[in-house]
């Protein structure tokens, strides 16, 4: 799949998956790779660039099955940006499927 | 890559963020590698499926808002490429600011490259010892004709290393007074501190990536601006000058170098002592009503050059760090 989309969404799917509840750094990447097959490695970066945003809270929760984990929250700035983000892209996704839809019918009077 | 060279991979090209930072984003990495080799991936497959390490580099540095442009294009063309191009515009901006450079700019600027080429011709002469040496010691280990051989190599070797730090501690020194000049700001560095920070090839890269992130910035705006940006420049000074005074390959250098800086010194100083005589001599003609201009500008301006340079040279072998 073409990855400009992949990487224009990937914060939207990002900020959904820690709005459904408060996740750390693998458990996200896995989430997300279940939408969209994204680069695990580029998440890294993505989360901490939220972070240094101020749309992520982090906090260190200790877990039996090794080091204490990092979990990432959302923010009320988070939540705020997030809903722009879904509007933002609702939007977007409606204009590009009208164009589509308008070429799709142009398409088909052209062949006849 | 192991996962160990992966770690010291972000270590090394990370070094711009702060520490806390950039163990932080291993730590991630290094737990999300071992969550997947706990689910059965080796190792090498695990971090294969970061990508291109390039740009995850590009994209952590975004993170932080740190200029990622220069950073692209790791290939050795590229990076000749976008040398080459720094360079011609550092010697355009030479030639538009010789124009608008007072003269006291451009005698200091001359001057300073006057001083700068001594000092690296006094550093051939330890280049040229170790030449020599390897030379001897190789003939004799290895007989006659091979080891002048091995011989010769060995000392074309050392002087393309030798040519090759001349010419980068140049092109260093140069955009940095250039940079300076332009800026007006004189922040007590001086020429030594630009050799120093030039001891660190990647320092020099660093240096052509800072001129082309000052460009930026100056399309935006003003001296704040480029005060913040000079700061993570100064962090690094103090980390190059550190780094020039722990790493063992530069101190036999020095040592070196302190040992020619003494040789030098004496003659030097015993110019300074004549010059001195030569004054009073000149006062003296000057009280019988004999004064000579002429003569008094070019005694007082060679003891002011033969201070710098005395200055300089102490300053550079003996005080090393600040």
């Amino acid at each position: 799949m073409n990855t400009q989309f992949k990487k224009g969404v990937l914060e939207l799917i990002v900020l959904l998956s820690v709005n459904k509840k408060d996740m750390y750094g693998y458990e996200l990447v896995s989430e997300v790779s279940k939408v969209v097959d994204v680069n695990e490695g580029t998440i890294y970066p993505l989360l901490k660039r939220l972070t240094n945003e101020k749309y992520f809270e982090t906090y260190l929760e200790e877990s039996k099955e090794g080091p204490p984990r990092k979990y990432y929250h959302l923010t009320i700035l988070g939540r705020r940006y997030q809903k722009e983000l879904l509007r933002e892209w609702s939007t977007f996704c409606k204009q590009v499927n009208e164009f589509i839809k308008e070429s799709e019918e142009y398409d088909e009077a052209a062949v006849y | 890559m192991t996962k160990q060279q992966f770690i010291d991979e972000l270590n090394r090209r990370l070094q711009i963020i702060s520490e806390k930072e950039r163990k932080d984003i291993i730590d991630e990495y290094c737990n999300h590698i071992d969550m997947r080799m706990a689910e059965g991936k080796s190792e090498e497959e695990a971090i294969e499926d970061f990508g291109d390490i390039d740009e995850l580099i590009s994209d952590i540095l975004d993170a932080y808002k740190i200029n990622t442009k220069s950073m692209q294009d790791e290939t050795f063309e590229g990076k000749m490429n976008r040398f080459l191009d720094d360079l011609f515009e550092g010697l355009k901006k030479i030639v538009s600011h010789f124009t608008s450079l007072d003269m006291d700019g451009v005698v200091h600027l001359l001057f300073e490259l006057f001083i700068t080429l001594i000092i690296l011709a006094v550093l051939r002469w330890p280049f040229e010892l170790i030449a020599d040496l390897g030379d001897s010691l190789l003939d004799s280990v290895f007989g006659f004709g091979i080891g002048s051989f091995f011989g010769g190599l060995w000392h074309a070797v050392v002087m393309i290393i030798f040519i090759v730090l001349c010419i980068v501690v140049i092109i260093n020194i140069f955009a940095k007074r250039v940079s300076h000049y332009r800026h007006r700001e004189h922040d007590g560095k001086t020429v030594i501190d630009d050799l120093k920070e030039s001891f660190s090839f990647e320092q020099a890269k660093e240096n052509i990536h800072n001129m082309s992130n000052e460009k930026e910035a100056e399309a935006g705006a003003a001296h704040e601006k480029m005060y913040h940006e000079r700061q993570p420049y100064d962090d690094k000074d103090d980390r190059t000058t550190y780094r020039y005074r722990d790493s063992s390959a530069n101190s036999a250098v020095s040592i070196l170098i302190k040992i020619f800086a003494v040789l030098c010194m004496i003659p030097l100083i015993g110019i300074m002592v004549g010059l001195s005589i030569l004054l009073a001599i000149m006062v003296v003609c000057s009280v019988q009503g004999f004064t000579m201009v002429g003569a008094y500008l070019i005694v007082i301006g060679l003891m002011i050059g033969d201070g710098a340079v005395i200055d300089l040279i102490s300053s550079f072998a003996f005080k090393g760090g600040k």
